[in-house]
């Protein structure tokens, strides 16, 4: 016996067809060389995060006062920070906690804001209206204002930091993925399954939000890199992850504390740790937005 | 390779465009203040402008940059307390003699100095009735009014002539006590122009009744609470101080002109006095490093290095002692961790897990000193004490290690120590220990501060070392404040367990270094809920008996309540090297521009 | 087109209702509330109670917000509780600044960003595109107080070309009393923008370019560079106006970080402060003031994207919530 659902499933476009347009964005995606190279980077930094420790191994718990801003010399490729950890191996852990963060954030934000946006243009009429104007209303408060406030009332740590981002992240795919899904719940085996009596979760889930994979994977790529920064700025104003746990953003910002003192290893290193992320996440999610076929919206 | 010609080309027109239209009119800016020898720039605190000018201000404006750097400029307290930079009251800046008590320390005499006010009247006895009786009416709205002490413990005042006033009080005090924590927070205001309860109104005698009183509090808070006026309100052109306000700006920056009447001791070779805002630390030392506006900046401690590149900018640097403490705070109602840091042997475990002197000499860079108890050691003192200056608990990983095994806990190293043997008994973990007690703890402490980020992180790497955990938070220093407060164990607001918000206590209107608001049983700061009836004892026989302070000290460096930290500097100051007498600076932090100079 | 201007005007107002409602919620989960965060280490119960009393918060919260919103309705947005002034006149002296900061540093943005994106888009796929998207990748990609303080170092404390800090002073006239020293904040928003702008307008003109009109011009003997300023470059750039209303958050949140760096009193400044401090009254004008702005430059650009392009108007009205 076939359930509704799987008779309803029947009616979306053939697996064959899902699977040759797959194939096809992803020969689209491994043309664009900058993609590619951007995907390498990712794949590169997130080695030498979470592998990088396994081979170099660093005391990152006892600190050395005494050993602190050691220029970079033997034994210390990178010198030591202002508690006397390694610089090297600190750049993997906060790393670590960079590429959680930012991955943890997108993830919420894009599942979240996906389930929300999806919800809201499958029932349009008054659910939109009003699920959508809370977005709006979150939309017009400027991010790093909205993450300011929520720092201030979660304390952060690495869990609270992603729930925080993604608080203020889920907005943008909310309202991508209802726009997407107003011309979705139109479609003809959306309208067979609801006829069939195929229950709006059920509908949602696979048959809206899987149509919107694409919008939903571009968004979260850029959603990685922008948490990046905004993990970033929130360490320059003092409401980042506290220390002993370290991150590219509060390296950084610990390192220009010192910057008349000419620690450029304090600097640098983070910094460019940062940019190169939050490059290489942009240029993947340029090439798979092209790779889907799907407007530019940035 | 256009594209980079245009890029290129984009980039100038931005800086040309931008240049262009200023260096028109550069010549006519703000800058230079400090090439003149007539005005003397000062940087005020990164976030804490002044903005509020009336004496008797509440909670929410009591602040150094407003007490200190601010209303003592214009109106000068009855005993001023900083001389040569030492804690002690400075007899020459004080607007009265010092005074005299009798009937066993009941009765406190007071005689007032040949000072006039800026329009010319003497200072009365008569203005400092006016202070009492306004304090008497609206004690609840001023900051440093503490219940059961002043006016509370003034029974009477008397009016013997315009420059003596007789004190009667309700029990006996320490006179020292008396003077420096009661007496100097008088401030005599000037009640021939302020005694009035509307801009229209005639001067009265509206503060001889209560009701009175009330209203010309409420008139002269709702002038000082429209700072758009403050450099033209006629009230505050009334001034006993040197300076007498020139103009203000909403954001802290204040100009200070010379009261040409000023009777008290000064040489008076400035014309102005500019105190400027800063948001930042980081901003301050950017316009030290890239100009000459300032004559008075500072560097941050963690940059301390630029003290030498100044130099050959023509600053002189200068270390700042503050008259404080500094150490953090212990919850003993927290219904989890509360009993294990009520044994003292848990706490002289912790204190001795504090390297204070690599603290000082990482972290704070040199400046800072060691300090194990309530009495500063640094500005010299007539107060404290060997016994506290040395430290009882000097940094021992094994002393504090042995302290925990010998009271019945398992120390593992690194991970968590547990207690085994629970009792009461001498080598086990003391009443109110269960059996499984874990030594972990939250420590939230203030954002913003390297030196203190770098302090805390040595700390919980010390701490694990003897197994006791440490889980560091952050936040901002007023939301730290906002969370540790003195609880009961019931309540949902004592689950907080330590906390550091990023200081101690600055002993500052009340500059008699005793307990009696920080450490007292249920005092209004004792934010540890620490009960002791032992130091109850001591403490009241510093404030209430003519006894030193040496029992109470020694007891506070022995048990430490709070766990000690080194203190470090209050600034290091940048001084413009043709600057002269702004050093020593004081223990309170008070400006005595009055004093200063350029040579040229 | 009327219906469709009054439906868009009452959403706004619905939307900035749930801003305030939004943020005066949240400020209400931060624990401790704001008494001793204000009074500091000196608060004892009594001067607690006096503040609470004062300051109305010892009401249930919906009385409060009741309270705040009449009050803001009839334009009292209340006295803020760490600083000794009104919060309207916090916001009197502080908006005019950020609005200038932001304003100029928009223009000169457009004004590099819209030449450098036509140009990459007529040398697409060469070496100069390339250049030019890396150096835009790589400033987009900086955090802004990085890219802040290095402006810093070079032009402030290296060269002594620029001041390290924006001119002071309450009043608005003193932006101008030391001009030099908004170069340094100006070109750091200018710069972060130029990376975002120039990016779209890129792909705009690459929209356009493949337009069928663009290659009937062309076939029609037009000549390259008229095809481009007359019709390319006129059509591109009626998104990039509504680019310019809808990326407002983005910059003022740009702004935040730079005042922050250079002592810039504006808004955002205000705001950082008043967040470390929770002066609620300040927050929550300040986000009545930035939520008005940018539901104001979304509703006028998707005003001004209907009225420039008559198509878009009937596609938006029909795609429009019911």
């Amino acid at each position: 016996m076939t359930s509704v659902g799987e008779v309803a499933a029947t009616l979306t476009p053939a697996a064959g067809a899902t699977q040759r347009r797959a194939r096809l964005v992803l020969d689209t995606f491994l043309a664009n060389r900058a993609a590619v190279a951007g995907l390498v980077l990712i794949v590169a930094l997130t080695l030498f995060c979470f592998i990088g420790p396994l081979l170099y191994h660093t005391n990152q718990v006892t600190t050395r006062l005494g050993l602190e801003h050691l220029a970079p010399g033997s034994g210390r490729p990178l010198g030591t920070d202002e508690v006397g950890y390694d610089q090297l191996g600190r750049l993997m852990v906060g790393g670590q906690t960079s590429l959680e963060v930012a991955f943890g954030a997108a993830a919420v934000a894009v599942l979240f804001g996906a389930a929300w946006g999806a919800t809201a243009g499958y029932f349009g009429g008054l659910v939109d209206g009003l699920m959508m104007r809370i977005v709006d209303a979150m939309l017009a408060i400027p991010a790093l204002f909205l993450l300011l406030i929520l720092a201030t009332i979660f304390r952060p740590n690495v869990g609270m930091l992603i729930l925080v981002v993604g608080l203020v992240a889920w907005l943008v795919p909310a309202r991508l993925v209802r726009g997407e899904s107003l011309s979705l719940r139109t479609r003809e085996y959306v309208l067979a399954a609801k006829t069939m009596g195929v229950r709006a979760p059920t509908i949602i889930r696979r048959h809206i939000i899987t149509n919107c994979i694409g919008t939903i994977l571009v968004n979260a790529t850029f959603q990685v890199a922008d948490a990046v920064l905004l993990v970033a700025a929130l360490s320059y104003l003092g409401l980042g992850i506290p220390p002993p746990a370290a991150n590219w953003g509060s390296m950084l910002s610990n390192g220009l504390d010192f910057s008349y003192s000419g620690y450029w290893w304090m600097i640098y290193p983070p910094g460019l740790a940062i940019v190169v992320t939050v490059v290489a996440f942009n240029l993947v999610g340029d090439g798979l937005r092209d790779a889907f076929g799907l407007a530019r919206r940035r | 390779m256009r594209g980079r010609s245009l890029a290129g080309t984009a980039a100038c027109v931005l800086a040309i465009a931008l240049a262009a239209a200023c260096s028109s009119n550069s010549s006519s800016g703000s800058s230079g203040t400090g090439s003149s020898t007539t005005t003397a720039t000062f940087a005020e605190e990164p976030g804490a402008g002044p903005d509020y000018i009336f004496p008797m201000l509440t909670g929410t404006y009591y602040s150094v940059a407003n007490i200190e750097e601010f209303q003592r400029l214009s109106y000068r307290s009855l005993y001023w307390i900083g001389d040569n930079g030492s804690p002690v009251i400075n007899q020459a800046m004080s607007l009265a003699d010092m005074p005299t008590y009798s009937d066993g320390n009941t009765v406190v005499t007071i005689h007032l100095r040949n000072y006039k006010w800026s329009d010319g009247q003497p200072v009365t006895t008569r203005d400092v009735a006016f202070w009492i009786n306004l304090l008497k009416a609206n004690k609840a709205s001023f900051a440093a009014y503490i219940p059961g002490e002043f006016p509370d413990n003034l029974k009477s005042y008397k009016i013997v002539n315009s420059q003596e006033i007789v004190l009667t009080l309700t029990k006996a005090f320490n006179p020292n006590w008396f003077t420096y924590d009661q007496l100097s927070q008088i401030t005599p205001i000037p009640a021939q122009t302020w005694d009035k309860t509307s801009a229209s109104g005639q001067v009265g005698n509206y503060d001889q009744t209560p009701s009175g009183a009330v209203k010309v509090f409420n008139y002269l808070t709702a002038q000082s609470k429209d700072i758009a006026t403050y450099g033209s309100n006629p009230l505050w052109q009334v001034v006993d101080g040197p300076w007498k306000m020139a103009s203000y700006q909403s954001g802290g920056y204040v100009k200070f002109a010379a009261n040409p009447a000023y009777s008290g001791p000064d040489n008076h070779k400035l014309k102005f006095f500019v105190e400027q805002p800063y948001t930042s630390e980081t901003s301050e030392l950017n316009v030290l490093r890239s100009g000459h506006t300032l004559s008075y900046g500072y560097v941050p401690l963690q940059e301390s290095s630029q003290a030498k590149v100044l130099q050959g900018q023509g600053y002189t640097s200068a270390a700042w002692n503050s008259w404080g403490i500094n150490f953090f705070v212990l919850n003993y109602n927290n219904p989890t961790t509360g009993a294990i840091v009520s044994q003292p042997y848990v706490r002289q475990a912790m204190q001795s897990l504090i390297d204070e002197n690599a603290y000082i000499k990482g972290p704070l860079q040199g400046y800072g000193h060691t300090e194990y108890g309530p009495i500063p050691s640094k500005p010299s003192n007539p107060f404290v004490d060997s016994y506290e200056t040395n430290g009882p608990w000097p940094y021992s990983v094994s002393a504090a290690t042995n302290l925990l095994k010998s009271h019945g806990w398992t120390v593992h190293p690194g991970g968590v120590s547990t207690c085994t043997s629970p009792g009461s008994g001498a080598s086990q973990c003391g009443a109110g220990v269960p059996s499984g007690a874990k030594m972990v703890f939250s420590l939230p402490y203030a954002s913003g501060n390297v030196e203190g980020s770098q302090e805390m992180q040595a700390l919980k790497s010390a701490y694990s070392q003897a197994g006791i955990q440490v889980n560091l938070s952050t936040a901002p220093f007023n939301t730290i404040i906002s969370r540790v407060a003195p609880c009961k164990s019931s309540q949902s607001t004592c689950s907080w367990q330590m906390a550091w918000w990023g200081g101690g206590w600055t002993y500052g209107v009340d500059p008699y270094p005793t307990g009696d608001q920080l450490f007292a049983t249920g005092s209004g700061s004792n934010f540890s809920n620490y009960s002791d009836s032992g130091l109850d004892a001591l403490i009241g026989a510093t404030v209430h008996a003519n006894t030193s302070l040496q029992s109470y000290e020694d007891y506070m460096a022995k048990n430490a309540p709070v766990i000690w930290l080194p203190m470090p500097v209050y600034q290091l100051s940048e001084i413009a090297s043709n600057l002269h007498g702004a050093t020593p600076q004081s223990p309170i932090e008070s400006l005595t521009p009055e004093n200063w100079s350029f040579s040229s | 087109m009327t219906r469709y201007l009054v439906r868009r005007v009452g959403q706004a107002v619905i939307v900035l209702l749930l801003v305030t409602i939004i943020v005066f919620g949240l400020l209400h989960l931060l624990p401790g509330g704001p008494a001793r965060a204000i009074l500091g280490t000196m608060a004892t119960p009594t001067s607690i109670k006096a503040f609470n009393q004062a300051n109305g918060l010892n009401h249930p919260i919906p009385v409060q917000y009741w309270d705040w919103l009449t009050k803001a309705l009839r334009g009292n947005l209340g006295y803020s509780y760490q600083q000794n002034q009104s919060v309207a006149s916090l916001l009197t002296q502080r908006v005019p600044k950020t609005a200038f900061l932001a304003g100029v540093s928009v223009l000169i943005a457009l004004l590099i960003a819209v030449p450098v994106g036509l140009y990459q888009a007529v040398r697409r796929s060469r070496f100069d595109d390339y250049l030019l998207t890396v150096a835009n990748f790589g400033l987009y990609s900086t955090p802004a107080f990085w890219l802040a303080l290095v402006l810093v170092d070079l032009f402030a404390v290296r060269m002594h070309v620029f001041p390290a800090e924006a001119p002071q002073g309450s009043n608005f006239s003193a932006i101008f009393s030391d001009p030099k020293g908004l170069v340094l904040p100006v070109a750091t928003i200018a710069l972060v923008s130029i990376a975002a702008f120039s990016r779209y307008v890129r792909s705009s003109v690459l929209d356009q370019l493949s337009q069928d009109y663009v290659r009937m011009a062309r076939s029609k003997g037009a000549g390259r560079r008229y095809v481009l300023t007359a019709h390319v470059l006129r059509n591109a750039l009626s998104p990039v106006v509504t680019l310019l209303g809808l990326s407002l958050p983005f910059i003022l949140s740009g702004t935040l970080i730079t005042e922050q760096v250079f002592n810039y009193p504006g808004v955002g400044l205000l705001f950082f402060t008043a967040c470390t401090v929770q002066d609620y009254p300040v927050l929550l004008g300040v986000i009545l003031v930035v939520g008005t702005a940018t539901v104001l430059g979304s509703l006028l650009a998707d005003i001004g994207y209907a009225v420039l392009d008559p198509r878009v108007r009937y596609v938006r009205a029909e795609a429009a919530p019911a």
